[in-house]
């Protein structure tokens, strides 16, 4: 994959652009808790809006997930990175918000939903789509318009957790294939899987909501 | 011959890495013949685009109010000792 282009946040926290990667490696396991908000506050935010649908809910689970890892500072084990870490403390604080609003959630269904290769709904049994995919406007017209992102991030709301999250790291964070299986404890063939369907989904969401 | 089902995972994993030669040629020749799969191709160009104008433009981002009161807060922490 091609390295992507250096990420705008970094850029107004480094007077020198370095290579995203760099960044990464550099920023990785940083035990400073006062880097981890410049670091991975975006991605927390993006994760925990992607999951509670409110803007400033989000910004307050950012909030506690951080508070949180540095009162359990001396628990981070070195094996994981902090971002992964960090997702993990996240994904407990939405577990008590969900359970704070009567909703019964255990850590699997926010993690593991993995239907691995079924793709009924798409496909029929010898192989064929179920509806055929049509051709897109014009990108650059859609983008222009606020009512295109609106959908287009309800569209990944809407991604199964596991879909979600990966589709998350890699398109929009641009986590390369290596670091999502290391950070998501998943195969290759696992990730080829759950992008397929995630895009399979998000294709026809965007279909329904924004080209129908 | 690859049916549309396996077209579309062959084209989803060629957006992340190069695929294998033969797995290449047999992608291309199906979407020579089939409409379908290249619209989905076409899709997934798209979805590309889509989700990396959505980092910078969009609302993935913390705001810088956002940001800063969470810093406060933070620094205000007894537990960060």
């Amino acid at each position: 994959m091609e390295p992507w282009p250096v990420h705008p946040s970094k850029l107004k926290l480094a007077a020198v652009s370095f290579p995203d990667k760099v960044l990464m490696i550099a920023g990785n396991n940083d035990l400073n808790p006062q880097t981890w908000l410049e670091e991975h506050g975006d991605y927390l935010f993006s994760y925990g809006l992607l999951r509670v649908k409110d803007t400033h809910l989000a910004e307050d689970l950012v909030q506690e997930t951080l508070l949180a890892a540095i009162s359990a500072k001396n628990t981070f084990s070195h094996q994981s990175a902090i971002r992964t870490w960090l997702i993990g403390i996240l994904r407990h604080k939405l577990i008590d918000h969900f359970r704070r609003q009567g909703r019964e959630v255990a850590v699997g269904d926010l993690v593991d939903q993995d239907e691995g290769d079924n793709l009924d709904d798409f496909f029929r049994a010898n192989g064929r789509w179920i509806e055929k995919p049509d051709a897109f406007p014009n990108p650059e017209s859609a983008f222009q318009q606020k009512e295109f992102w609106k959908i287009f991030q309800e569209c990944l709301s809407g991604l199964k957790p596991k879909q979600a999250e990966v589709f998350l790291a890699k398109e929009i964070y641009g986590m390369s294939n290596e670091n999502i299986c290391k950070d998501f404890a998943l195969s290759p063939t696992n990730v080829w899987v759950i992008m397929h369907r995630a895009r399979l989904s998000l294709n026809r969401c965007l279909k329904i909501n924004w080209v129908d | 011959m690859l049916n549309c089902k396996q077209a579309s995972q062959l084209a989803s994993r060629a957006m992340d890495e190069k695929l294998p030669l033969w797995k290449n040629i047999a992608l291309k020749m199906h979407l020579i013949l089939c409409r379908s799969c290249a619209n989905f191709t076409w899709q997934l160009q798209f979805l590309r685009k889509a989700s990396r104008r959505s980092k910078s433009n969009h609302s993935f981002l913390l705001t810088d109010e956002a940001r800063q009161r969470i810093t406060n807060t933070l620094k205000d922490n007894p537990a960060e000792r």
